[in-house]
């Protein structure tokens, strides 16, 4: 449908405390793989600004960074109400679909959270707040994002 | 005299209502996990502990059965109780009859299997790398609540879940409406059945 509208390049999942618990490219980057640990250290830097963004915003409990625009990316997050954040690095869309391009990168966010809710959350073998290593949750994903 | 409605007039439920699917797996994750939390790292002991839960589910499951479905009589022939569970054990927990019912070739003729193709314990279950091809906890409290049925109603056995890919090209996860994703399972689970010595001698003894 608007499979060309939203293309993620890449999804970060962090835990309660700021830790990264999974990071994936799903479009080989030009400027070359993240190295884990830098990965981790970005992860708690968006954690910690979103911490900020909660504590610079007028209206008490906002829990609303929802986007990072940048000339070469955007960032879209989505913080659930367990403290785990899921953030996506997408393409820049033209300027008259931004906002269905906004849209669309919710929905694929919340169907992100579905898949994590379905397989990983589930699975008794995953202990919560530790990086994620569940099949099940990867073959999901593919199927979702690599399209 | 009391008019007050006593314990015993309020009637058994009809298990017609169905629980949610999530209800279920989040359930069975807690008992692999209490299973695992108890087993000291070794997988034998984990399969065996929720092969015991299973046990206990499947005795009690064939009593149950069998009051609720009028009119049916004791299973005493091998082919009707491996009827019993591949469709009415199978239906009532899981929802679907079981995908195949197999007599295994051995000299003794005492082999049977079950198998399902996706069996609905295992479906949000992803085993680690380091446990893969060894532990199948669907697989295991299914062979013990076999086990438990088989020995509630007198046909003593040995009963093992086995795992074998699915035959063909794995499908590959399918995304539904609303963005729900499906992974397919890739994963035929078998519940190989020996049965007593004993039984056979019985079965050979009706049969003539």
């Amino acid at each position: 449908m608007s499979a060309s509208l939203v293309s993620v390049l890449s999804l970060y999942v962090i835990n309660k405390s700021g830790g990264l618990i999974y990071n994936r490219d799903f479009v080989q980057r030009a400027a070359g793989r993240i190295d884990v640990s830098d990965a981790m250290r970005l992860g708690s830097i968006w954690f910690s600004l979103h911490a900020i963004a909660a504590q610079l915003s007028p209206t008490p409990n906002a829990k609303t960074l929802k986007s990072l625009h940048a000339d070469t990316f955007h960032l879209h997050c989505l913080h659930v109400p367990s403290g785990t954040t899921f953030f996506i690095i997408t393409n820049v869309p033209a300027p008259n679909q931004a906002q269905q391009h906004a849209q669309r990168a919710a929905d694929v966010l919340q169907a992100v959270y579905a898949a994590y809710a379905k397989y990983v959350l589930r699975n008794p073998f995953y202990e919560t707040e530790m990086p994620i290593r569940c099949e099940l949750f990867d073959a999901a994903l593919s199927a979702l994002l690599s399209r | 005299m009391a008019t007050t409605q006593g314990r015993w007039d309020v009637p058994l439920p009809t298990g017609k209502s169905e629980v949610s699917l999530s209800a279920m797996s989040f359930l069975f994750s807690e008992l692999v996990q209490y299973s695992q939390a108890r087993s000291a790292r070794s997988i034998v002991e984990l399969e065996r502990r929720l092969e015991d839960v299973g046990y206990e589910v499947g005795e009690r499951m064939l009593e149950v059965l069998c009051l609720r479905e009028k009119g049916r009589r004791r299973e005493t022939r091998i082919l009707g109780i491996l009827g019993f569970l591949h469709t009415s054990v199978w239906k009532s927990l899981f929802g679907k009859v079981a995908d195949a019912l197999e007599k295994g070739v051995t000299e003794e003729d005492d082999e049977y299997m079950i198998s399902d193709n996706d069996l609905v314990l295992n479906r949000f279950i992803s085993v680690p790398k380091e446990m893969e091809n060894s532990v199948n906890c669907g697989g295991s409290f299914a062979a013990g609540v076999v086990r438990g049925v088989l020995d509630a109603a007198g046909f003593p056995a040995r009963v093992t879940a086995h795992a074998m890919p699915l035959p063909g090209t794995p499908a590959a996860a399918t995304v539904g409406p609303g963005n729900t994703v499906s992974v397919p399972s890739r994963v035929r689970t078998t519940i190989l059945i020996k049965l007593d010595r004993s039984v056979l001698q019985r079965e050979a003894r009706l049969a003539a």
